[in-house]
């Protein structure tokens, strides 16, 4: 059996689709014994879905630079 | 006298940390408006330029961030009113459009569905984006870098370690301890459990 931390681990990993097979199933083995873990690896799953509906998008570190000089020269 | 200065300290503008504190916020908040990402950076910049000339008149009553996307609001505007006078003044009118075999063929009545499911579902998107975006910025400066370096770019494991000089585990745990803090900070009320 796995522990919380592990079990926690493997959830996060296969929210990014990086979990074996044998993670997977020794996750689904521990959240049949483990309402913590259920509920945590439940909202993660929603914690995914919620992200790639919102469709975020962030500006690339060089714009950012780019930005960060402007506001220097100008202060 | 120390609480005078705490409120005096929140409310002083700080330019410095602008881009880094506020950057992804306004940008995902323009780029849902303009729908153009060069566009976006331009608004950006020209707000974080605004900010600094009108810097003297922040009173102090708003946060930093309420008070550029004031700022940024204006900048949105302008940029629509630009590219409308370059257009050509824009016309309303009533008319009748013969290429419809609608009943209603009146402009008027071909207005967007208020109740329609796919805008109440842009908009509830829109509105989602801004709330995880600022449940992000509150998180610690690495935290927040690598969750967006993972979730947001979608950049491999090994990718992210080789930059950040990080191994795997010492990801998982940051990664874990950002998606524990964004489920707590998201409102309740965007989970069903």
């Amino acid at each position: 059996m796995i522990s919380c931390d592990e079990a926690a681990v493997i959830s996060n990993k296969s929210q990014y689709k990086e979990a074996s097979l044998s993670e997977k199933f020794k996750l689904k083995l521990h959240i049949l014994f483990c309402g913590t873990c259920a509920v945590f690896s439940k909202k993660n799953k929603q914690l995914t879905s919620l992200m790639a509906k919102a469709k975020l998008c962030v500006m690339s570190d060089l714009d950012k630079k780019v930005l960060k000089q402007t506001i220097e020269e100008q202060l | 006298m120390i609480d005078r200065k705490i409120a005096m300290s929140v409310h002083k503008l700080q330019p410095n940390t602008w881009v880094d504190a506020y950057a992804d916020y306004l940008f995902n908040y323009a780029v849902v408006r303009v729908s153009d990402e060069e566009i976006a950076k331009d608004l950006i910049q020209e707000t974080f330029i605004a900010g600094l000339n009108s810097a003297k008149n922040f009173k102090g009553q708003a946060t930093e961030r309420t008070w550029l996307i004031a700022i940024l609001k204006r900048k949105i505007i302008d940029h629509y009113r630009k590219i409308n006078s370059k257009k050509g003044k824009a016309e309303v009118r009533l008319e009748y459009n013969a290429s419809s075999d609608s009943d209603g063929d009146r402009l008027e009545e071909q207005v967007a569905d208020p109740v329609s499911i796919a805008e109440n579902d842009a908009l509830e998107n829109q509105e989602l984006g801004l709330a995880i975006q600022s449940c992000m910025d509150q998180l610690p400066q690495n935290q927040r870098q690598v969750f967006t370096m993972k979730t947001v770019r979608g950049l491999s494991t090994e990718d992210i370690c080789k930059e950040l000089d990080i191994n795997p585990s010492n990801l998982w745990v940051i990664i874990h301890r950002a998606r524990k803090t964004l489920m707590g900070c998201l409102n309740q009320n965007w989970f069903t459990i």
